[in-house]
């Protein structure tokens, strides 16, 4: 048997395992899903392990690199008392260097990576003009619709009875229209992600074929 | 004593390192970029350490549930884990058993994950019936528009309801779909701006036990 048949009937029954969860949570598929969990979890402690060998190994030959690399390590080391709830709290410093730079990093992506160039892209009329009138409708609709998706957040309502009332008449159908546009958009990326899974799991019900037409041919089926 | 080692020193390394972190992003000063890049650095170090003690913790936890109901589950999930990280460690260090490492990721994660992949079109479909069976409201009506609209759109018919059909799908995308998705990944970016600076201002210290 060569190692691709050999392979060809592993994937086979793996993926026939997990499709067997069409007919209903059982056995085949949980023992599937609990492989899958294992060998990913397995894959990425390997490349984590790699990582820290190929940035920890060749710095410990350069002084300079060695005086840079004391503190993530001596952290990382610390981080791992956190597997033992007596010394847990020794790894909170750990904790608090990875939630900072987390937090820092996520803040300035939010702000430089998605709201800046999203509020950008709305663009301003001169180039919603360069499409005529139809641009110009069109780029109306998109920058409404975009303030008013935004507007459907706004769950924070003033104290003051006056000053809520104002807010309401305010927000109130601004919302309600910015919901239609949300719906929409969920509406259009579930259509997309449909389509996605459903092109991948025809490719595999393609391989499930081919490979059991293989496996029966060998045994002159 | 105990409140400068579980409260104090934990906010201050975090505070101190996020604002030296987005100053680095912000400002371009190639002083704060090179520190940036070097706190950046330590993250990823860190986060290593933090997979490797999920993964003790993962190994840890199904040990215990061995011994119990369904235990056969969590050997396997053990068992295919040390296997593969095994596996892929003697792949890396050694080039004849590259291969095998490479048959294994062919032909037992490659397969898995898509497969997985592919029964979220059986879940998405399930849970649009669901939808259209329980939540019988204009929301879930124009949801339900908007994804046939979509997919209808994708299939290349035949005219007439081609030449208006195909239009109409990229003008609903490009147009309607998009400011929606716009708007949402603006609140979620608003959102995002906002958690980070409550922890770098220290209104919240998830790394603090109390």
């Amino acid at each position: 048997m060569t190692p691709d048949l050999a392979g060809l009937i592993v994937g086979t029954l793996l993926t026939l395992m997990v499709l067997s969860y069409i007919l209903g949570d059982n056995p085949f598929y949980r023992l599937a899903l609990h492989i899958l969990v294992g060998v990913t979890v397995g894959y990425g402690t390997a490349v984590a392990l790699t990582m820290l060998f190929q940035t920890v190994l060749p710095a410990l030959g350069d002084p300079a690199g060695r005086l840079s690399l004391i503190v993530p390590v001596v952290l990382g080391i610390l981080l791992l008392f956190k597997g033992f709830p007596r010394w847990a709290s020794w790894g909170n410093l750990s904790t608090a260097l990875l939630v900072g730079i987390g937090a820092a990093v996520a803040l300035s992506g939010a702000l430089l990576g998605t709201i800046i160039p999203q509020a950008r892209a709305v663009g301003p009329v001169w180039n919603w003009l360069q499409g005529g009138w139809i641009g110009l409708l069109n780029g109306l609709l998109m920058a409404v619709g975009t303030a008013c998706a935004l507007l459907a957040f706004a769950f924070a309502v003033p104290r003051n009875p006056s000053l809520r009332r104002l807010w309401n008449g305010m927000v109130g159908l601004p919302g309600r229209l910015g919901r239609v546009f949300l719906m929409i958009a969920f509406g259009a990326a579930f259509a997309t992600a449909l389509t996605a899974s459903l092109s991948v799991l025809v490719g595999r019900v393609y391989t499930v074929v081919e490979g059991l037409q293989r496996i029966l041919s060998i045994w002159g089926l | 004593m105990e409140r400068l080692t579980q409260r104090i020193l934990p906010a201050s390394i975090a505070i101190a390192a996020g604002i030296l972190v987005l100053a680095g992003y912000l400002l371009p000063v190639p002083f704060l970029t090179a520190i940036r890049d070097e706190l950046v650095r330590w993250a990823v170090i860190l986060a290593a350490f933090a997979w490797i003690l999920g993964f003790f913790n993962l190994l840890r936890v199904h040990l215990g549930q061995m011994r119990r109901k369904g235990g056969l589950y969590s050997f396997v999930l053990i068992l295919s884990a040390l296997f593969t990280l095994v596996l892929t460690l003697l792949a890396s260090l050694n080039t004849p058993l590259r291969f095998v490492g490479d048959w294994w990721f062919q032909y037992v994660l490659s397969p898995l994950q898509a497969t997985v992949f592919g029964l979220i079109a059986i879940a998405l479909a399930t849970a649009a019936f669901h939808l259209i069976r329980n939540r019988r409201e204009v929301g879930a009506l124009i949801f339900l528009i908007s994804a046939l609209i979509v997919l209808i759109g994708t299939i290349p018919l035949p005219a007439p309801v081609g030449t208006w059909l195909a239009p109409l799908r990229e003008w609903w995308m490009s147009v309607l779909a998009t400011a929606g998705i716009r708007g949402f990944l603006i609140g979620v970016g608003l959102g995002t701006l906002l958690v980070g600076l409550r922890v770098l201002v220290g209104l919240d210290r998830p790394y603090s036990e109390r």
